[in-house]
């Protein structure tokens, strides 16, 4: 019982000083503040599910990756087809959305740009985005180092090119 | 803006819309796509498991002619062994945990696997209790003949043609709907995680 509460408090603290990595993935996952709730939830839900396959001895970040964007890579739950998702006309709107001042407007708009991307991509790009390697991406996703190079430059560029569409240089 | 510019923002983005909960038990029931097909699972197990129970007292529900009753428990045998091994299948899916720690290919595969493997047990399953369901209708039937005193071969070869015809599109129909079910359920996601592991495929 003791054993077991230690654990899961271990597990809430490592997870409190990680939640950037929650908030985060859903975002780039899911482009409205319900859906991104309830992917936080959920993949906290699988994290602490899939708890006992962490060993101590590694980086939890590393792990935390893993699982949370396998996590919401499989949750298509809510989520529309991309093109009704990705309309024309929500790229055009992005600027003149109620706007938080608090909220990095550039940053806004580049999540707004990464609804465009498939499941896949957001991952690449996430991880690029997050400092990992090439060899590490590749390790989380099962691809090759050239792989990711190739995939990851291809995202980036796609990723600008909707940027560009949206009126904003990049 | 460039990616550069963009990581330093990132880096500096607060994440303050992510409560983390108190206790793990104050955490809700998974929504997760996977965990919701097994909760349909686990309420099939549970009517399977209670048909079957059911079906024991078919003889005496239906009130079958005493002299097949030795007839309709060995095919009822038969039925239990067969459902059961589909059934501790179902099971052992449904108690399985999904991989979310492995690598993204793996754990897509993994899971598209699984997935397809329950499909086609399902289908199978719902194929081979086909002959069973029409060995008990016919007993039924043969049981109403014994009696009423009619012996099953006085029927008219006409008769027996349009009852083999009624079973074989009732074979067709219910093969067309469980093939239809299985898809509606588990097909479209299947087809969604196939889709992302092909995004994964070595292009080099």
């Amino acid at each position: 019982m003791g054993a077991d509460h230690s654990k899961e408090q271990q597990f809430l603290t490592l997870l409190e000083k990680h939640k950037g990595i929650l908030h985060k993935v859903a975002r780039m996952y899911m482009d409205n503040a319900e859906d991104r709730e309830d992917l936080h939830q959920e993949i906290i839900i699988q994290l602490w599910k899939s708890y006992d396959s962490f060993r101590s001895g590694s980086e939890f970040s590393t792990w935390m990756y893993r699982v949370a964007v396998n996590t919401a890579i499989t949750s298509f739950k809510k989520e529309k087809s991309r093109t009704e998702r990705f309309s024309s006309d929500e790229v055009t709107d992005v600027a003149s959305e109620e706007y938080n001042q608090e909220k990095d407007h550039q940053l806004e708009l580049f999540y707004k740009a990464v609804q465009g991307l498939n499941p896949v991509e957001k991952a690449l790009i996430f991880y690029f985005m997050e400092g990992l390697s090439h060899k590490e991406t590749g390790l989380n996703l099962g691809l090759s180092e050239v792989n990711v190079r190739v995939k990851l430059n291809r995202t980036k560029e796609k990723l600008q090119s909707i940027i560009k569409q949206q009126g904003y240089e990049f | 803006m460039n990616f550069d510019d963009m990581k330093s923002r990132w880096d500096k983005e607060p994440s303050g819309d992510v409560k983390i909960p108190q206790q793990t038990a104050l955490l809700g029931k998974a929504k997760h796509p996977v965990d919701q097909l097994k909760r349909n699972m686990r309420a099939e197990l549970w009517t399977q498991t209670a048909a079957i129970i059911i079906m024991a007292f078919y003889p005496m529900m239906f009130h079958l002619d005493a002299s097949l009753n030795n007839y309709y428990y060995l095919v009822y045998a038969l039925f239990v062994v067969i459902s059961g091994y589909y059934i501790i299948g179902f099971y052992r899916f449904y108690k399985q945990m999904h991989n979310y720690a492995s690598d993204t290919r793996d754990s897509l595969l993994e899971l598209y696997y699984e997935l397809r493997l329950s499909m086609e047990r399902y289908k199978s399953f719902g194929f081979l209790l086909l002959p069973f369901a029409n060995i008990m209708i016919g007993l039924k039937f043969y049981s109403n003949q014994l009696q009423k005193g009619i012996p099953m071969d006085s029927f008219p070869d006409k008769t027996l043609y349009a009852m083999l015809l009624i079973v074989i599109a009732e074979v067709l129909l219910m093969m067309w709907a469980l093939h239809t079910w299985v898809n509606r359920f588990y097909g479209k996601y299947a087809r969604q995680i196939k889709s992302v592991s092909d995004e994964l495929k070595e292009e080099i």
